[in-house]
């Protein structure tokens, strides 16, 4: 006769049924809590939603790279955290296959150790640096318009070039110390190895709760009111007026602060509400426990479309990046057709866009 | 069912320690409540037991103690699993007296 889970389950049943008071008047009440949904439909519908996240995230963000690179020059202020910002979602979505084949695995770490730190390094580094762009164009875009508008251009660009390798070694910082105590361990309760990080046992409380504290920090609480209040104050520098153009940069202003919001919001609020029950700030509850549980899954499941959504709304939504876009695509086929000298970017004028914009019925 | 294989496996599950995760998607499947156990609770001290489980996690015991906290006990304590054995022999008298 083999052990399984459902005699297991059935002790846990028979020990909540049974009267404890005639075995300790002290102890008046013990509870049972199970699992209140399958781990694996869980893990398996959080697979397909990844999918759908590679797919996307990976061929919009390599189009943004690529027509950001073939760009002769600079064509809009913030035209270098754009790209930066496109590369790191890139390698983000770009480790989501790893992970996927995880997850169908319920959890199972294949891979080996290296696997697991370079993964994880990765996502962690893109991340942060995915955030931190975002962070920094809300406020480069006020500080031009506001206070730099007459700064040579190029003292401008070699400071964002200064900018971006920073915030590059920023999040590097911000993902080492997670990495160092990852390892794929084989799981102390069942067979499968998993890739998690296994902190010193004398001090496991206080890095489980500083990492998942400096994720918070770095990846919501202080990006978050940077990027609100600089828009804002972006916007109000765009005075009110009958003219379209500027209604839709405000109405686009708005979009940026929203977007970022909602994916990031609900994953930080359940990673914060797991701190608390972590530190048992709050009272065990069976209905939390299984709710927090899906949560976390969800949310961070959630949070990427972020790398879907920054190529949207700050590049197709964006007229240059569209004229951009049709001339990359116009000059490799004009190329093959001898009709070079018609696209000449030192020439770019409004005259040239009217007439790229007459050849597209061709 | 053979109350033997009741008895080592309510024990096995005592012996198991709890894992540690993090929120990555790759390792966030081990996500667990108690991450940390203390092992000094006195019996005396406890008000109520909870015992958990759910996916991909040990056998998790929580007492919530008379002063109102709530921590997680190691599953090896001994106490507990005197207790454990002792509920086992009570459930195991029960369902012998049902024959």
């Amino acid at each position: 006769m083999s052990v399984n889970v459902n005699d297991f389950n059935d002790i846990l049943d028979a020990l909540g049924e049974l009267n404890f008071s005639t075995l300790d008047d002290n102890v008046s009440h013990v509870e049972v809590c199970h699992s209140t949904f399958s781990q694996r439909a869980l893990l398996y519908a959080l697979s397909v939603l990844y999918i759908f996240l590679f797919i996307i995230g990976l061929a919009a963000n390599a189009l943004v790279v690529w027509v950001n690179v073939r760009a002769e020059r600079t064509r809009y202020e913030t035209h270098l955290y754009i790209l930066n910002l496109a590369i790191a979602d890139l390698c983000v979505v770009a480790t989501l296959p790893v992970s996927i084949s995880s997850l169908l695995q319920l959890g199972h770490w294949p891979f080996g150790g290296a696997m697991c730190k370079i993964t994880h390094l990765i996502f962690s580094v893109n991340l942060f640096s995915s955030i931190f762009f975002l962070t920094c164009m809300s406020v480069d875009r006020y500080l031009s318009v506001k206070l730099f508008g007459d700064t040579p251009s190029q003292r401008k660009r070699r400071t964002r070039q200064i900018i971006c390798v920073g915030v590059w070694l920023l999040a590097l910082i911000a993902a080492l110390p997670e990495i160092y105590f990852l390892q794929a361990e084989k799981s102390d309760h069942s067979d499968a190895i998993v890739c998690k990080a296994v902190y010193p046992v004398e001090s496991m409380k206080e890095w489980t709760v500083g990492i998942q504290m400096s994720f918070f920090m770095l990846g919501f609480a202080i990006p978050f009111p940077v990027i609100a209040v600089f828009y804002v104050l972006l916007a109000n520098t765009i005075h009110p007026s009958v003219d379209q153009e500027r209604r839709i940069s405000r109405h686009l202003i708005f979009t940026y602060i929203v977007v970022f919001l909602v994916c990031w919001l609900p994953y930080h609020g359940a990673l914060l509400l797991d701190t608390l029950a972590f530190l048992n700030v709050l009272p065990f509850n069976c209905t939390l426990e299984n709710a927090l549980y899906a949560a976390l899954h969800l949310t961070q499941c959630f949070s990427l479309f972020h790398c879907c959504a920054n190529p949207i709304i700050y590049n197709f939504i964006n007229k240059n990046y569209r004229y951009d876009l049709m001339k990359a695509f116009i000059f490799k086929y004009s190329t093959k057709t001898g009709l070079a000298r018609l696209i000449d970017a030192s020439h770019v004028s409004e005259t040239e866009y009217s007439a790229v914009e007459n050849q597209g019925p061709l | 069912m053979d109350l033997k294989v009741i008895v080592v496996v309510a024990l096995m599950a005592v012996a198991i320690h709890a894992p540690i995760s993090n929120a990555k998607p790759i390792s966030l499947v081990e996500r667990c409540w108690c991450r940390s156990t203390v092992n000094t609770v006195p019996q005396r001290s406890i008000r109520e037991l909870k015992f958990l489980h759910t996916p991909n996690c040990p056998f998790q015991v929580i007492a919530k103690l008379k002063n109102n906290k709530e921590v997680c006990i190691n599953p090896e304590t001994k106490w507990l699993q005197q207790y454990l054995k002792n509920a086992i022999n009570k459930m195991k008298k029960a369902q012998q007296q049902q024959v």
